[in-house]
Formats: C-alpha cells, sequence, structure tokens
C-alpha cells in the first residue's frame, strides 16, 4: 500500500518496496545457499524540511535502509525519488553532481573522519572535490562551518586524534553541511558519546535543521532520542517497518506490540515511575528462517492463533498512522 | 529494631562484602603520574545494588580494575580494598587468582569480548568451578547445569555443548554471569553488562540480575551511564567525576533532588519520550564542554568548574570536600553552603 502523498506537495524523498538480501557465508567452506534478507520491502517518505525517524534494535534493517537511500549499497529491488529525481538510476557525473544534497553523518567519527587529515582539510574536501569553492573562499567557508558546529577556528588545524569523540562529531556535522544538503542521513548519529556530550549534538542537530531548513532521515535504537528529534517514526522488526506515524502517537500511543515494548523500555530516570518487568520473551529470532504468520508471534504478549498462520499488512489505522497487526493497540 | 531502607525484604543488618578504603590510581602520561582515580571510597552489601555513574574519563574503569587487584604497567595504586574484612592490598597473584571468581565475580560489556569462542560454554564453566573447587569433572558437569538454569538457559544441558558464537547477545551475557557466578562468589562487579545489547533484552537481563541479588545475597557493583537503569534497579549511587566522587547517596532521592550541578546536568542530558510534557524539538539543557584529557586536568580546584554553570570564586581556589546533602553527600562549596545555613 502507498500512503497518499499530501495534497500538491511532493515529499523530499520516496523509497518505494526497498528489499535487500545478502547471502551468508559460514565458515572455510562457506555453506551455500543461506540468504539473510535484511530489508523486505519497505516504504516511506520524509516530507520538506522534515525528520524521519528509524528506529528498532540491531539487525532489523534501519541501517541498511539508511545505507540504501545514501547511496553506500545498492538494493535488489525498490526505487527512490529524490527531490523528483529516480535516485538510484543516476551514475557518473550526474550522481556526483547531485550527490551534495544527499549527505551523511555516521555513528562513529572515529572511523568516518580520516586519522591523518587536518580537520579543516576534511570540512574542505567535498567543497574542493565539488568545485563549489576553492583559495580563500574556501578557507572562509570552512570557518564559518566550523561556526555553524560550535567549534572555534583554530579546530581546523587539528587532526582527529586531537579532538574529543563530541568534537570530531561536530567535525563530521561540518563536512556533511559543507555542501548544502537538503536531506541528512544520520546514523546513529550520538550512540558512540557519552550522555552529557549525545545532548549537546542533539541540541546541535535541531539548531541546524531550524537554521538550514534541512530534512533528516534519523536512525537510531533509542527511541527516545528519536522521539526529541523527528515529526514522523517508523519502527522495524525483521526487515520490514511494522509502524510508521507521528512521533508523538508513536511514543505515547503505540499500537503494535513491539512499539509498546520499546516506549517500555525507555526507561526514564524517575524512581517513581512505575516499574514495568520486561515485555518480551526472548530475542530477535534469525531473519534467514524467520517464524511463520506475523514474523512477531513468538514473542508477542498477545498473539493468537491467527498470527501464526497470517501476515498482517502494514495498514492505515489511524489518519497518516500505519500498523501491521491484527489486533493494534491492544497493548495499551 | 533496624528496618531497611530498601523495599526488599531482607531483615538482617547488611554487612559489607566489600569495602574500598581512599583507594587511588595514579596513571603516568608521559613519564608524569595523574590520578586516575583520586580517593574512593565505598562499601559494598550483602543483597544490595550500588551503581557507579560516570562518563569517559570518570575513572569508573580503572577504579574496577583496581579493586580486581589489575593495574596497568606503570600505575601507582594506594588506598585499600577489604573483602569480607580481609585487605587485599598485600595479596600475592597467587592469592589473588583465589579470590577472582571465588570471592569477586565479574561481567563486562561485550559478553562476546569475555567468551573464549574455541570452547563450549559448558567447558567454560566447569573450568571456572573446578579453577576453585576440587570437583570431578562429572561432579563440576552437574554443577554447571544447575548454574545455566539458575541463569535461565531456556535448555541447560543443550547450552552445555553449545559454543559462544551460536548463542544471540542476551544468551552470551547469560553465558558470563554463569562463569561469574559458578564458583559462588558473594560479590558481583557489572561493567556495563547491558550496554552492548538491545533494549528488550537488556531489560530481561537486569531482571535477571535482580533476581540472583535476592536470591544469592549478593553485593553488586552496577557501573553504568543509564540513569534510567540506575532508578530501577540499583539502592545506592556513587556519581563520578574526573576520578572523584562528587555525590552519593540512596537512588529514589538522589534522582529526585541531585545537589551537585554535574548530576542535575547528567540528569537532564539523559533522552526522555517526547510525549505530552516534553515536545518534540525541545533542546536538552546540555552540560556545556566536555571532561579533560587526565593530564590536562586542573587538581587545584574544583575539576567540574570549567563546565559548572553555578561556579562561584571558591570553586576555582580549592577542591570541596563531601558535604552532607539531603540524605547523601555533594562535593560542592554550594552544598557546603547550605548545610552551614541549615546547621
Amino acid at each position: 500500500m502507498r500512503p497518499a502523498p499530501a495534497r500538491g506537495v511532493e515529499p523530499l524523498l520516496r523509497a518505494e518496496g526497498l528489499a535487500k538480501r545478502f547471502s551468508l557465508v559460514h565458515g572455510l567452506l562457506g555453506a551455500r545457499g543461506e540468504v539473510l534478507p535484511a530489508l523486505r520491502g519497505v516504504t516511506f517518505e520524509i516530507a520538506r524540511g522534515q525528520t524521519l525517524g528509524l528506529v528498532g534494535e540491531s539487525g532489523t534493517g534501519k541501517t541498511t535502509a539508511g545505507r540504501i537511500v545514501a547511496r553506500l549499497l545498492r538494493p535488489d529491488s525498490g526505487r527512490i525519488l529524490f527531490d523528483g529525481t529516480d535516485w538510484l538510476a543516476l551514475s557518473g557525473a550526474a550522481l556526483r553532481q547531485r550527490r551534495r544534497e544527499l549527505q551523511v553523518v555516521f555513528q562513529d567519527p572515529q572511523n568516518s573522519l580520516n586519522p591523518r587529515m587536518r580537520a579543516g582539510d576534511q570540512i574542505a574536501e567535498p567543497l574542493r572535490v565539488q568545485g563549489l569553492a576553492r583559495g580563500r573562499a574556501l578557507r572562509e567557508r570552512v570557518g564559518q562551518l566550523l561556526a555553524d558546529v560550535g567549534l572555534g577556528a583554530e579546530t581546523a588545524s587539528r587532526f582527529p586524534s586531537d579532538l574529543s569523540g563530541g568534537q570530531r562529531q561536530r567535525v563530521a556535522i561540518a563536512r556533511a553541511l559543507a555542501t548544502s544538503p537538503r536531506l541528512v542521513v544520520c546514523d546513529e548519529p550520538v550512540s558512540a558519546l557519552d550522555v552529557s556530550v549525545g545532548a549537546q549534538i542533539v541540541n546541535l542537530l535541531l539548531d541546524l535543521r531550524e537554521r538550514a531548513g534541512l530534512s533528516y532521515l534519523f536512525i537510531s535504537h533509542d527511541l527516545a532520542v528519536v522521539s526529541r528529534v523527528a515529526d514522523r517514526i517508523a519502527v522495524f522488526y525483521l526487515g520490514a517497518i511494522v509502524e510508521e506515524g507521528p512521533a508523538q502517537a508513536i511514543s505515547s500511543r503505540p499500537l503494535h506490540p513491539y512499539t509498546f515494548a520499546l516506549v517500555a523500555a525507555a526507561t526514564e530516570p524517575d524512581p517513581s515511575a512505575p516499574r514495568r518487568g520486561a515485555l518480551l520473551a526472548g530475542e530477535l529470532p534469525s531473519a534467514v528462517n524467520p517464524p511463520a504468520g506475523c514474523h512477531f508471534h513468538p514473542r508477542c504478549p498477545i498473539a493468537r492463533p491467527r498470527c501464526r498462520q497470517e501476515a498482517p499488512a502494514l495498514s492505515e489505522a489511524a489518519a497518516g498512522h500505519r500498523v501491521s497487526c491484527f489486533y493494534p493497540g491492544e497493548m495499551g | 529494631m533496624v528496618t531497611s531502607p530498601s523495599s526488599s525484604s531482607l531483615v538482617e543488618i547488611p554487612a559489607p562484602l566489600l569495602s574500598v578504603e581512599d583507594l587511588r590510581v595514579e596513571l603516568p602520561v608521559d613519564g608524569v603520574l595523574h590520578p586516575a582515580v583520586d580517593g574512593v571510597s565505598f562499601v559494598l552489601e550483602a543483597g544490595r545494588t550500588l551503581a557507579v555513574v560516570g562518563e569517559s574519563g570518570s575513572g569508573k574503569t580503572q577504579l574496577l580494575r583496581a579493586i580486581l587487584g589489575l593495574q596497568p604497567d606503570g600505575a601507582r595504586v594506594s588506598g585499600r580494598v577489604l573483602s569480607s574484612g580481609r585487605d587485599l592490598s598485600t595479596l600475592s597473584d597467587r592469592e589473588w587468582r583465589a579470590v577472582r571468581g571465588r570471592e569477586i565475580g565479574m561481567v563486562f560489556q561485550e559478553p562476546a569480548a569475555a567468551l573464549d569462542p574455541v570452547q563450549t560454554v559448558g567447558a567454560q564453566v566447569v573450568e571456572a568451578i573446578r579453577l576453585h573447587e576440587p570437583l570431578s569433572r562429572a561432579e563440576a558437569r552437574r554443577r554447571a547445569v544447575n548454574v545455566l538454569a539458575e541463569v535461565s538457559f531456556p535448555d541447560p544441558e543443550r547450552a552445555l555443548g553449545e559454543y559462544p558464537h551460536r548463542l544471540s547477545g542476551g544468551l552470551r551475557q547469560r553465558a558470563c554471569l554463569a562463569i561469574a557466578l559458578a564458583a559462588g562468589p558473594r560479590v558481583l562487579l557489572a561493567d556495563e553488562p547491558t550496554a552492548s545489547l538491545d533494549a528488550t533484552v537488556a531489560m530481561q537481563i537486569l531482571e535477571l540480575l535482580d533476581r540472583l541479588r535476592r536470591e544469592r545475597g549478593l553485593a553488586v557493583l552496577l557501573i553504568t551511564h543509564d540513569l534510567g537503569v540506575v532508578a530501577k534497579h540499583c539502592d545506592r549511587v556513587l556519581v563520578l567525576y574526573a576520578g572523584r566522587v562528587v555525590e552519593e547517596g540512596g537512588t529514589a532521592a538522589l534522582l529526585r533532588a541531585p545537589a551537585h550541578p554535574y548530576t542535575r546536568g547528567l540528569l537532564r542530558s539523559v533522552p526522555v519520550l517526547a510525549t505530552a510534557g516534553r515536545q518534540r524539538g525541545e533542546r536538552y539543557e546540555a552540560i556545556a564542554g566536555a571532561l579533560e584529557d587526565l593530564s590536562a586536568r586542573r587538581r587545584g580546584g574544583c575539576a567540574f568548574a570549567p563546565r559548572c554553570p553555578d561556579r562561584f570564586e571558591p570553586c576555582e581556589a580549592s577542591v570541596p570536600d563531601l558535604y552532607p546533602a539531603g540524605e547523601g553527600r555533594s562535593r560542592c562549596f554550594l552544598s557546603r553552603e547550605a548545610a552551614g545555613r541549615g546547621a
């Protein structure tokens, strides 16, 4: 099913039926034929100037979806319209030209930054490669970008090893913003940082969105962080979206039992908060041989016979709120 | 009549199973020693969980290593660690091996790294038992099955023959717990035991820890950065900053009314769900700046002063003591002033 786009406004990005399978190789001999369906046909939209959060535990496919959008990975099937362009059909010079509009911030700036390059040169690199600035204009632009992310001009001459984790992530954000993108894919941008530093980075991302009119595809395992940043949230489980809707509704009135468990697991430092037990038994099953029927049924506290046989479709339960469950909202 | 302040059903007065007194660990940086842990003291009591909360550079990892008698080369350690009253600082390497596992068990953040990939879970639990007790293989194996059942392995007999890579993250951490508890220690040190696990699985492991603590009367030291975990699973809290305890107290009181500006900032930085009261796009009241590297820290004044929104003159001049604050203590001159006014 496809959600109807808001009247007269085309979304900034629309991903349709993205599917991706990985071949698994076990041991030295490599047992053949095992295929991991990381993504089973997911469809989502990002409205202009808005943020879509992708949330779910590890191995649910959210990072794969982000990498496909960022053109770091090719899907087996599906298509992406980015600002009206067939994004996956672009190649060569045309792709290089348009890449400036869609940038990525990764989880660990330790790995995404070049350790042998000064911070200023790393921020300048995309500008140089794209031929967007040179000489004095380039230096001024780098200085402005550093200021935009809350770093002093002296940071330009530092190497990543001289910087703290938070400063490195600011440099990575400055580099992503250098080409004035319209969409930034943020893949677990605060997960490698201390709590107090992560809060600073979330604040920075919120400020930058306001100032530059950016859109984010914000990927995180942490529903609490996503709910602060996102306008809409898509919840992933075993390579599929099980619930998608307005951030407020997802975090306060979840319809899918898995989302409900994620909300319950988002512990708060409040000693008077009601103490709930673990709601889900077991762990994420192997995606290679997923359970029959609804993939979530073995862990679901409200599963019934029908759930073991039939897979529910992702369908609209309320205006703009999709869920794949035969008994939505029963756990509330 | 003494009543326990916690809601647990324990009636006896808890005895400290582990005492740490004025522990100091100095690490060499470019040939100069700098204190990574600076005068930390606490006790662990049977059936209780003490949280140690701190961010990178707070000294929590060095603290844990020092309790276990593991120091990096060139480090200087002073202060005392007492296990059931016995001073561990004078032990030989051989005596230490008898303490680790037998008196003090440990679990770490990455179960995949803590387990031996080429040995079955059963072999590793059996080894942990036979290291400390002269049991036959068959007896040790029986004991291993019991321990694996105790940490809720669905099929303990089968788990004996499983290799770690065949297990899910949650089951690997259960295997680590089984190994840690195999020789029956009364003290368990847990270093971010759920940080690498998914949220719904982390909840299961924390509930298991709670149950083991109750059933075995364990004294647990839980190192965590997650104040939500502290709120639900810990009786008391130590907050570490730059190697020093900056605040300590009972969990409920400390989280409800934190006295130290660092604790207050940390609490405001915790991501919480944006529901009715908290709106999307709302900024965190984040703490500015970051903790300096070990060698760049000022030791003359309060280490938090450069980031502190409440700093005033005394903070630059000298290091504050731990002053009474509410039911706990806070290393802040504002707490001294408040205590002075109250007296």
